[in-house]
């Protein structure tokens, strides 16, 4: 008996605080909500690790995107209240933080740039709006492949690995008679890379002279030995080389070209590569004539874009936004005006229809559109080619 | 063939150091430091820092050398000395040094951000071409080290006063005390070397792989896992198992798959611990007594 009323009593507290703890669940305040509940807003980024830098823009960009809109009024009257917290590139971590936003009443998760294949899944599973930076757009948004219907749940206005790679592999059929070898990350990442690619080759009847996974460590920034892939791709006969891994496996491997005497060989970048200046620090001068693709919006990017830039160095302590920031700040506004447009009703089947119905919103990256079957708002169409000069420290438009 | 060596052999010998490293410090004081590959970690962006900073080169290696060196000892200071002295059999010294690590790892990721840093190229784009292969000259000096490291401690280990009052203590470290021998001294020195050791890894592999704050779990393992396949009681040993582990992880990168070195390591110290549980170089293992007695049964036979 002594040992049976304590174990009841802690039962009953534990049980307890689970309802306490459980929050409403699902997602959303329901259609019209209380006028002076805050809209929460959940954000999950890697702010921490070796590539912390994309996470603090996708942040910065998007708590920007906030502080602009409460200033003048909310959404629909209506405060948004925008929690965050850095999933350390931690799937189980993202998963956690996920489930905790959606219990405290998030309508909608922006994120993750590391981890958007949970994010997405779970988005997908709960039925909860998942927007913004989600990894780089392809396999993460469209599992199935690029000919295949996207997530329901879940819209893009990050980099997309489809759109790099198939603009990647045009270029290579006008530009690289020898063929093109790849080097590629094998995780959605990479494999959403040579989607892309795969893409166009099937269309024209092409195909790699030598393709190869690499694993990476993305936590660590531990560049990988690639002497024995340099050879092979040397012996494959390709004159071009698409290094779709990290910058700094990257910038490793144009440095390791120059080690090993090798010459008259393209390398080829990816999304990422041009995102923040960790391939051109790194690379230094060995990085001198990468070509890769860039948005449009930034190869040539407008007025208002760059009064935005500098508005963003004044904010955050003179740090340069990038891609990364730019399309977080864009998810905010889209899903203001979703809200607006469905009269501020933010339950998630709400918001999901107007996500879909978005067309032609006039974004930092350009004209935004959704679609039923179109969830990534950069698409092959929106690059520009483009070469880095190192000379000139810029990355040069070459079409 | 024959890049696969040099690159092997050039990346297998800072396997080499880090697991010497851990092995100097198990050799006095029977600890494993866990925040060795910390160590490499802050000596690449101590130096690039330094560096990219305006240092000469030759200072900022040093004080890299020198702080890393400053930090193994603290480490032994903080970390093992007060565990050992409650209790020295314990082995919470394991928890503490890795708290060490990640101690460590977190203070240079605030100081220098998460990003990697650029380290000075140096010797390591200037070519040499062998035959059908090419070795850079920072990979020779990389293999030069390795070597004089290995000469350095043999010598100092059979042939000074020091090296032998240092194998009475890795002996029977009460005894070695009872008559004298100053074993926290020693204790010290052993984690100063094994700091310098690691520092020097980092200064040598800088050129090819960046300085970031994560760096250090994946050279830590690499060379914890070196020096299970070298023999973990003799620093020696230690340096065969990271040219082994280097020249085979590379080679089944190259036959293999681009993807064998997540797994390969593994296996290959899972092999190591099956049929030479004391390691590939260490004396007193299963295989290498069963070898002797197989070609002495052979002996008497002829």
């Amino acid at each position: 008996m002594k040992r049976t009323i304590p174990g009841i009593v802690a039962l009953g507290v534990a049980a307890l605080a689970l309802a306490g703890c459980s929050g409403s669940g699902g997602g959303g305040s329901g259609s019209g909500g209380d006028s002076n509940e805050p809209i929460v807003v959940g954000g999950i980024a890697g702010t921490t690790g070796a590539y912390g830098a994309v996470g603090i823009a996708v942040i910065n960009g998007t708590q920007m995107a906030v502080d602009e809109i409460n200033e003048s009024g909310g959404i629909a009257g209506r405060q948004i209240e925008f929690v965050w917290d850095d999933d350390g590139a931690d799937a189980t971590k993202s998963s956690q933080l996920f489930q905790q936003f959606v219990s405290d009443g998030a309508v909608a998760i922006l994120g993750s740039p590391d981890t958007g294949p949970t994010t997405a899944a779970l988005g997908e599973q709960m039925g909860i709006p998942v927007l913004g930076a989600v990894d780089d757009g392809g396999l993460t948004v469209y599992p199935n492949g690029p000919d295949e219907p996207p997530y329901q749940w879940v819209f893009s206005t990050s980099l997309n690995t489809f759109a790099w790679g198939a603009k990647l592999a045009e270029w290579s059929i006008d530009n690289c008679p020898g063929g093109l070898a790849m080097l590629h990350d094998p995780t959605a990442y990479g494999l959403g890379g040579v989607a892309g690619f795969e893409t166009v080759f099937a269309e024209t009847g092409h195909d790699f002279a030598y393709i190869e996974p690499i694993t990476e460590n993305w936590g660590s920034g531990a560049t990988v030995s690639l002497d024995a892939e340099i050879q092979k791709i040397v012996d494959s006969g390709a004159d071009c080389v698409e290094v779709w891994l990290t910058p700094a496996d990257e910038a490793a491997f144009m440095q390791e070209l120059e080690s090993l005497g090798i010459e008259g060989l393209t390398v080829l970048g990816t999304d990422v590569t041009n995102a923040d200046s960790t391939f051109t620090d790194l690379a230094g001068p060995q990085g001198d004539g990468l070509v890769s693709a860039m948005m449009t919006a930034d190869a040539f990017p407008s007025d208002h874009l760059l009064e935005w830039r500098e508005k963003y160095s004044e904010l955050f302590d003179g740090l340069q936004p990038g891609p990364f920031a730019e399309i977080s700040y864009d998810a905010v506004y889209i899903l203001k005006q979703v809200i607006e447009d469905a009269d501020g009703a933010t339950d998630p089947e709400s918001i999901r229809q107007g996500l879909n119905a978005l067309t032609d919103f006039p974004g930092l990256t350009g004209s935004l559109s959704f679609s039923e079957d179109v969830h990534t708002t950069i698409n092959k169409e929106d690059l520009t080619m483009v070469r880095w000069n190192y000379a000139e420290k810029t990355w040069d438009p070459i079409e | 063939m024959l890049q696969v060596l040099i690159s092997g052999l050039a990346v297998g010998t800072i396997y080499g150091l880090v697991a010497m490293a851990f092995a100097v410090v198990f050799y006095v004081t029977k600890v494993i430091n866990f925040a060795t590959g910390q160590l490499l970690m802050a000596s690449i962006l101590i130096a690039a820092g330094l560096i990219n900073g305006g240092t000469p080169d030759w200072l900022g290696i040093a004080v890299a050398l020198a702080s890393v060196t400053v930090l193994g000892v603290l480490t032994y200071l903080v970390a093992v000395r007060p565990v050992l002295r409650f209790d020295r059999f314990s082995f919470s010294w394991l928890v503490s040094t890795l708290g060490v690590a990640l101690v460590i790892q977190a203070v240079f990721a605030i100081v220098y951000g998460p990003a990697s840093v650029p380290f000075p190229r140096g010797w390591h784009g200037i070519p040499v071409r062998l035959g059908f292969a090419t070795i850079t000259v920072q990979e020779i000096a990389i293999l030069a080290t390795g070597v004089l490291a290995i000469a350095v401690w043999e010598l100092v280990r059979r042939r000074t006063l020091l090296g032998k009052l240092g194998m009475a203590i890795s002996t029977d470290p009460e005894m070695a005390s009872a008559v004298g021998a100053n074993t926290t001294a020693y204790a010290i020195g052993a984690f100063a070397v094994g700091g310098f050791l690691a520092g020097l890894a980092g200064i040598l592999v800088g050129p090819i792989t960046y300085g970031n704050p994560y760096l250090g779990d994946t050279y830590g393992i690499y060379g914890f896992i070196a020096l299970m396949i070298g023999g973990i009681q003799r620093p020696t040993a230690a340096m065969g198992g990271g040219l082994v582990l280097g020249v085979l992880s590379l080679a089944a990168n190259a036959y293999i798959g681009s993807q064998a070195s997540d797994w390969f390591p593994f296996v290959l110290v899972l092999l190591v611990l099956l049929l030479t549980p004391n390691g590939v170089f260490a004396s007193g293992d299963a295989l290498r007594s069963t070898l002797r007695r197989r070609s002495a049964f052979a002996g008497a036979e002829a």
